[in-house]
């Protein structure tokens, strides 16, 4: 006679699930809502006829809808390493990147010297600015570049 | 004798001489009276000779010192930072590449200990490019 409200009882108890899994719903309904997608982008410098030894760009994102979450390095061996960075860039719209070289083969013309990883925002628009701040050659004498940022493969 | 027992000429604390006065009277003079013409000779000798030795020492390196810091504006006028290396008002990539071949070239480089441990080493060249990458405010 007791037995069946209790089975009853325990039931609606597991149909109802725990706190944690109500929770858990709540993340996921709210991880659906405001879906977001990872965006890789190429930084290339070009020096032109100059052997590139240096080079320091900072890179912002005027939008504000981009959290910056990994720095690769670049395609030539001379900056194959990722570049120095303020860890302080993950937690700001804005990044300053560097890095510089010793010894050769120096790239020259347009290269890739990094690469960073976005998330993202599903509908969001990206607007980077880059700014390049500094580039020498092989003596320490200040060159003149350009740089660009163009959305690289998908990761 | 032991060594911490003041000796007799020396003065009591000034609340005790007060209050000795006010018990016993003032002391009596003691030592050679001086004619005031004497004082005023020996103080006229004094005057003439000028202000003393330390003075003059502490005058002389105030002025070394003014000097220094005009000498070393004009030299470079735009270093403004440590670390600014060429001297254009900012730290960056081109300042620390300057830095490291300045350091294996192995010339003496005053300018190079950035950090200010007493050494130009590896650690200011690091030093130098954290500070080029630092993000302040925008």
């Amino acid at each position: 006679m007791i037995g069946a409200p209790l089975v009853a009882l325990s039931l609606a108890l597991v149909a109802a699930g725990s706190p944690n899994d109500r929770l858990g719903a709540a993340v996921a309904s709210e991880a659906h809502t405001e879906s977001s997608r990872f965006l890789a982008i190429d930084v290339f410098v070009d020096s032109g006829d100059w052997p590139l030894a240096s080079w320091q760009i900072e890179i912002e994102d005027e939008t504000h809808a981009m959290e910056l979450v990994g720095i690769e390095g670049g395609e030539h061996p001379a900056f194959a390493r990722p570049p120095t960075f303020d860890a302080a860039a993950f937690l700001h719209h804005r990044v300053i990147l560097a890095s510089f070289q010793l010894d050769g083969p120096f790239p020259t013309h347009r290269t890739r010297v990094a690469r960073l990883h976005f998330r993202m925002r599903e509908q969001s628009i990206p607007k980077l600015v880059a700014h390049l701040r500094a580039a020498t050659s092989v003596d320490g004498e200040l060159i003149a570049a350009d740089v660009e940022t163009v959305p690289g493969e998908e990761p | 004798m032991p060594r911490d027992r003041k000796s007799s000429n020396q003065l009591a604390p000034i609340g005790l001489q007060r209050d000795l006065r006010e018990a016993y009277g003032a002391p009596p003079s003691r030592g050679v009276a001086v004619p005031s013409d004497l004082l005023e000779t020996a103080r006229a000798k004094a005057g003439a000779r000028g202000p003393s030795p330390v003075r003059l020492w502490t005058r002389r390196v105030a002025l070394a010192a003014v000097l220094a810091v005009l000498m070393f504006r004009q030299q470079s006028p735009g270093a403004l930072h440590a670390g600014d290396i060429d001297g254009n008002g900012v730290v960056d990539i081109a300042d620390v590449h300057r830095l490291a071949l300045a350091l294996r070239s192995g010339e003496l480089y005053f300018g190079g200990d950035v950090n200010r441990d007493g050494y130009f080493d590896e650690d200011d060249v690091r030093y130098l490019l954290a500070a080029a990458v630092r993000l302040g405010p925008s």
